[in-house]
C-alpha cells in the first residue's frame, strides 16, 4: 500500500497535476485577496470617517437639528455623521464574506419619533457592478475552483488504472483490492492537499504582509480551523470523484459524469434550496414592514386622539406622534411586529440552511462564514446587540424628557443649547461604554458549527466507503 | 453537407446523457426559479402600490419632503438584475441630500445563496453545460476513429466544424426553449400580467441574447477541441477558459474599473454637503438676526417681519438646493462613469456581456436606476423651487395641494436597445472569432 501511495503522489508530480492544480489555487486565492483588499480598505476608511465625531456633538445635531459653537461642541464644519454605531470590519472577511453587509447596521438618532431606530447604513458604495460581479472571498474559490479540482484529482484513479491496464498488473503482482484502493485514494488525496497548503500558506503571507488586515485578537485558531475544513471539504469532493470512477469504464465517461455532478452539487443544489425556501417561507421587504409600523402607530395615534379630545399637541413627527403618553405602548407594539418579522425571517433562513445541507457546499459555506465571524449567528447576536442598546437608550431618553426641569429649558432655548440642558442629559451621553458588540467565542463557534463538520466527515466517509465497496466489485479488464 | 452533419451532430447528442441532464436543468430549474422570482415580483407590485397609497395619504403636506418611487419592472421575475439593490425611491428633502431609498423583498440568505434566476442558470449552469456538450466535439472523433472516416469522404474541414457548431447549438436550445415557454407560462399564469408590444420585444431580444451567448460557449469547447489530441486535455482546457470568462474576468473587470476611475466616499461627499450647508445657515442667520436688529430699532409689524424673512430666506433656499443637488449630481456621475468603465471592461467576458445585454433589456439593470435618479432629481429641484418661487405665497398646505404628483416616465424600449446593443454586439463577435479560430486550428489538425 505504502508503495502504490508514493507512487500516486510521484505520479502526480511528474505529470505536473499538482504544480498544476497548486499554480491555478495560488492565481486565483491571490486575486480574491486584491479584490477584497480593495473592498476591505474602502470599508475601513468609511469606518473611520465614521468614528471621527464623537457621539455627543451628533446626538444634539440629530435632536435639536441645532448648530453648535462654543467649548463644550467640536465646530459646525466637523458635524457631518449621522449618529450611528457600525460593526468595526472584520478582518475575517477575506475568508467569508458571509452576512457581513447585514451587519452595516447601526443605530440612528431621528428628530422625530421613532427617536431611535435600526437602519441600515449606506452602503459604502453605490457602483451597482460589484452586485453583479461581487468580490470573490476564498469561500467562493474553495466552492468553485478548489471542489472542481479535487474531482478533477480523482476522476480517473480507478477507471484510467483500468484503461492503461496497470490495474491488472497491480492486481497480478499480489496487491490485494484494499491496499490498491487505500493506497490511490490516499496518494491522489495528499497530491492535492498539498498544492490546496502550499497556496493557502503563500495567500496567509500575502494577506499579512500586503494588506492592512491585523490578524491579531484570537484569528489564528479561527484560520486554522478554516484551513482544516477547506481539506475536509476537499477530502468530500475528492471522493466524489473517487465515486464516479469508480462506477465508470472510461476516464472521458468518467469526466464527463464529474463534470455534471460537480455543476448539480455546486451551481444548482444551494440554488434549489435557496428557491424553494423562498417559497414556502417568504418574508415580507423592509418597506412592508416599515409600512405596517407606520400604520400601526398612526392607527393607535389617532385612536388615542378620539378617545381624549384635545390632547393633541404640536408636534408631529415620521408616524404622526403627538402623545407622548402613549409613547411606551407604540414602542412596544411595533418592537412586536419587528419581532414577528424576524421569526419569518429566521425561518426561511433555518430551511434554506437545512436544505442547502443537502449539498455539501451548504455545510462548507456555514463553517467558513461561522468561522470567519459572518455567519448566521453572528447576525443574530449583532441585531440581539442593537435591539439592547435601542431599549437602553430609549429608557435613557425617556427619563431625561420626563425631567420637568428639562422641558422647560427646552422650552426657553434658543439658538445656544443652554449649559443647564446639557448637564442634565450628560449622563445619557456617555454612549461608548453602551455601544459595544460582542464577538462570539471559538468555543461558542464551534458549538454552534460541530453538526455541519460532522456532516462534511460524513459525506467524505460515506463516500469513500461506496467507492471502496464498488471498487471491490470492479472488473479490472 | 453542413445540414447533414448538423443533423447527424443533433441526433447522437439527443441519445446521450448530457442531453437528459440539460433538458432535466432547463424543465426543473428553470421553471421552479420563475414561480418563486413571479411570486417576487406580485409582492414588490403590491408594495409599490401600498407606498404610493401612504404617499398620497401622508399628514402634514410636503413642505419638506417628498418621497418618490419607481415602478417594479415586470421581467425582474426572469432577469432579476440590480433591481432588488438599486435605488427604488427617493426622499426628496427641501434640506441637503436626498436619501435614496431601497426596500425590495430579498432573500435574508441572499449574500451566501444567491437567489437563482435566468441570468445565473444560462450565465453559469447552462454556460457549463454547453461547453460539457462541445469539448470532445473533434477530438472526441479522433479518439473514436471517426474523423479520419470522415475526412476521407472529401468533406470539407471548415464544413464539419461549422456542421458540428450547428448541430450541438440546436441540440442545447431545443430544451432551453423548451424551458423559457414552460417558465413564461407559469409567469403569465401567476401574475395574470399581460405583455406590451415593448415588452415582447425585449424578451425575444432576451432569448436571442441568451441564445447567441450559448452558441458561443459551444463554440469555446469546438475551438479547444481542435486544439488538442485527446478529450481529457480538451475539457481541462475548456473548462479552465470557462471559468476564466465566466467568472475571473467580469470580476478583474470591475475591479479594474475601480482602480481606474476611483470615486470618493459616499460619506465624504455628506461631509462636504454638509459643510456647505452649514455656511448656508450661518449666512441665513446672520442676516435674519441684522433684519431682526434692524426691525427692533424701526418697529416694523409682525408681519413686515415675516416677508422680510421670506424675501432674505427664498432666493437663498433655492440658490442653496441647486448648488447641494450639483454637488450630489456630480457625484453619481462619477459612479456612473466608473460603472461604465467597468461595464466596457466585462464585455471582454461572454458572462459580462450575456448579463448587461439582459439586465437592460428587462428593465432591472444599473441604467434604469440613472433613468429614475435623474427624473427624481428634476422633479425635487422643481418642486422646492416652486414651493418658495413667491415670497408673497408661503408653502401653505394649500399651496401643497396644487402641487403635480411625481409621474414616472418609463425608460423607453429605444434606450434599452441603446444599452444592450453593444454587448450584443459584443457576444456576436466572440461567435466569428471563435469560428474563424476554430476552423483555422481544425485545418492543421491532425486527424490520424
Amino acid at each position: 500500500m505504502k508503495e502504490i501511495f508514493l507512487s500516486e503522489i510521484r505520479g502526480s508530480l511528474s505529470s505536473n497535476k499538482l504544480l498544476v492544480a497548486f499554480f491555478l489555487m495560488l492565481i486565483a486565492f491571490l486575486i480574491s485577496l486584491g479584490m477584497m483588499n480593495q473592498e476591505f480598505e474602502k470599508r475601513l476608511h468609511n469606518y473611520r470617517m465614521s468614528l471621527s465625531l464623537p457621539a455627543k456633538e451628533l446626538f444634539w445635531n440629530k435632536i435639536f437639528f441645532w448648530e453648535f459653537e462654543g467649548d463644550d461642541f467640536t465646530s459646525s464644519d466637523d458635524a457631518t455623521m449621522p449618529l450611528a454605531k457600525i460593526k468595526d470590519p472584520d478582518p475575517l472577511i477575506f475568508f467569508a464574506r458571509g452576512f457581513d453587509t447585514e451587519m452595516r447596521q447601526g443605530i440612528d438618532f431621528m428628530s422625530s419619533f421613532p427617536i431611535f431606530d435600526i437602519n441600515k447604513q449606506p452602503e459604502q458604495e453605490k457602483n451597482l457592478l460589484h452586485l453583479i460581479f461581487p468580490a470573490p472571498d476564498l469561500l467562493f474559490m474553495a466552492k468553485v475552483l478548489v471542489s472542481l479540482l479535487a474531482m478533477l484529482f480523482a476522476f480517473d484513479i480507478i477507471c484510467g488504472e483500468r484503461e492503461k491496464g496497470t490495474l491488472k498488473l497491480m492486481m497480478v503482482a499480489g496487491a490485494s483490492r484494499g491496499s490498491i484502493f487505500t493506497g490511490k485514494y490516499l496518494g491522489g488525496l495528499v497530491s492535492i492537499w498539498i498544492a490546496f497548503t502550499g497556496a493557502f500558506i503563500i495567500y496567509l503571507l500575502a494577506l499579512s504582509f500586503l494588506t492592512p488586515v491585523n490578524l491579531n485578537g484570537g484569528a489564528a485558531p479561527r484560520i486554522a480551523l478554516i484551513y482544516l475544513v477547506a481539506l475536509l471539504h476537499i477530502a468530500v469532493f475528492f471522493s466524489f470523484g473517487a465515486v464516479i470512477s469508480a462506477f465508470s469504464r472510461s476516464s472521458p465517461s468518467s469526466l464527463v459524469m464529474t463534470l455534471f455532478i460537480w455543476i448539480i452539487v455546486v451551481f444548482v443544489m444551494p440554488g434549489l434550496a435557496s428557491l424553494v425556501a423562498q417559497q414556502f417561507a417568504p418574508v415580507e421587504s423592509e418597506d412592508t414592514l416599515a409600512q405596517m409600523k407606520f400604520r400601526k402607530a398612526r392607527d393607535m395615534e389617532r385612536e388615542y386622539s378620539e378617545a381624549n379630545p384635545g390632547s393633541d399637541t404640536s408636534r408631529t413627527g415620521a408616524y404622526g406622534v403627538r402623545h407622548d403618553e402613549i409613547r411606551p405602548q407604540i414602542v412596544a407594539e411595533l418592537q412586536k411586529i419587528e419581532d414577528e418579522h424576524q421569526r419569518r425571517k429566521d425561518l426561511q433562513i433555518a430551511l434554506t440552511s437545512n436544505l442547502a445541507r443537502i449539498s455539501p457546499i451548504g455545510s462548507l459555506s456555514h463553517l467558513f462564514t461561522s468561522l470567519s465571524r459572518t455567519g448566521i449567528g453572528d447576525v443574530h447576536r449583532f441585531r440581539e446587540d442593537l435591539i439592547n442598546l435601542r431599549t437602553s437608550l430609549e429608557t435613557q431618553f425617556s427619563e431625561v424628557i420626563r425631567n420637568p426641569e428639562f422641558m422647560v429649558l427646552w422650552g426657553r432655548a434658543g439658538w445656544d443649547i443652554p449649559k443647564e440642558i446639557k448637564e442634565i442629559a450628560e449622563p445619557f451621553f456617555d454612549m461608548n461604554r453602551t455601544m459595544k458588540f460582542s464577538k462570539p467565542t471559538l468555543e461558542e463557534t464551534l458549538g454552534a458549527t460541530w453538526y455541519d463538520l460532522g456532516q462534511l466527515a460524513f459525506f467524505a466517509i460515506v463516500a469513500a466507503a461506496l467507492a471502496f465497496t464498488r471498487f471491490i466489485f470492479y472488473d479490472a479488464r | 453537407m453542413i445540414t447533414r452533419i448538423a443533423f447527424k451532430e443533433l441526433l447522437t447528442s439527443l441519445l446521450t446523457l448530457r442531453f437528459i441532464i440539460i433538458v432535466l436543468v432547463c424543465c426543473l430549474l428553470v421553471p421552479v426559479s420563475v414561480t418563486v422570482l413571479s411570486n417576487d415580483y406580485l409582492a414588490e407590485k403590491g408594495d409599490y402600490e401600498s407606498r404610493m397609497e401612504i404617499e398620497a395619504s401622508r399628514e402634514g403636506g410636503h413642505a419638506q419632503r417628498v418621497d418618490v418611487f419607481r415602478p417594479v419592472p415586470q421581467l425582474m421575475a426572469l432577469f432579476r438584475g440590480v433591481s432588488v439593490n438599486s435605488v427604488n425611491g427617493i426622499q426628496l428633502n427641501d434640506d441637503p441630500w436626498n436619501e435614496h431609498l431601497n426596500s425590495a423583498i430579498q432573500s435574508p440568505t441572499e449574500a451566501v445563496y444567491p437567489t437563482v434566476d435566468l441570468t445565473f442558470i444560462i450565465g453559469f449552469v447552462l454556460s457549463a453545460l454547453a461547453v460539457i456538450l462541445s469539448f470532445d466535439a473533434l477530438s472526441g472523433e479522433k479518439a473514436a476513429a471517426t474523423l479520419r472516416l470522415l475526412m476521407a469522404n472529401g468533406v470539407p474541414r471548415s464544413t464539419v466544424v461549422i456542421g458540428k457548431w450547428i448541430g450541438l447549438t440546436i441540440t442545447l436550445l431545443i430544451p432551453f426553449l423548451l424551458g423559457m415557454v414552460i417558465s413564461l407560462m407559469i409567469f403569465i399564469l401567476i401574475t395574470g400580467a399581460g405583455f406590451n408590444s415593448g415588452t415582447w420585444l425585449a424578451l425575444g431580444l432576451c432569448l436571442l441574447t441568451a441564445m447567441i451567448f450559448l452558441s458561443a460557449n459551444v463554440l469555446l469547447g469546438i475551438a479547444v477541441s481542435a486544439f488538442t489530441s485527446t478529450p481529457t486535455q480538451s475539457i481541462f482546457l475548456a473548462l479552465g477558459i470557462w471559468g476564466l470568462l465566466t467568472i475571473l474576468l467580469p470580476q478583474i473587470a470591475v475591479a479594474a474599473a475601480d482602480s481606474f476611475a476611483p470615486v470618493p466616499s459616499i460619506k465624504e461627499v455628506e461631509k462636504n454637503i454638509r459643510i456647505v450647508t452649514n455656511e448656508y445657515h450661518q449666512e441665513t442667520r446672520d442676516t435674519n438676526l441684522a433684519m431682526v436688529e434692524r426691525a427692533l430699532v424701526e418697529e416694523w409689524e409682525f408681519s413686515q417681519v415675516r416677508q422680510a424673512r421670506r424675501n432674505n430666506e427664498y432666493p437663498r433656499e433655492t440658490s442653496h438646493r441647486h448648488k447641494v443637488v450639483e454637488m450630489e449630481r456630480q457625484y453619481w456621475r462619477k459612479v456612473h462613469q466608473q460603472e461604465q468603465l467597468g461595464r466596457s471592461l466585462a464585455m471582454v467576458s461572454p458572462f459580462g456581456s450575456l448579463n448587461q445585454a439582459l439586465i437592460a433589456l428587462a428593465g432591472t439593470g444599473p441604467e434604469g436606476q440613472w433613468h429614475f435618479i435623474e427624473q427624481a432629481y428634476d422633479y425635487g429641484v422643481w418642486y422646492f423651487d416652486e414651493l418658495v418661487s413667491d415670497p408673497n405665497r408661503p408653502p401653505t398646505e394649500d399651496v401643497i395641494a396644487t402641487m403635480a404628483p411625481f409621474e414616472y416616465q418609463p425608460q423607453p424600449f429605444s434606450a434599452k436597445l441603446e444599452a444592450a446593443v453593444w454587448p450584443l454586439a459584443a457576444l456576436c463577435l466572440m461567435n466569428l472569432l471563435l469560428v474563424i479560430i476554430a476552423v483555422f486550428t481544425f485545418n492543421r489538425y491532425d486527424v490520424r
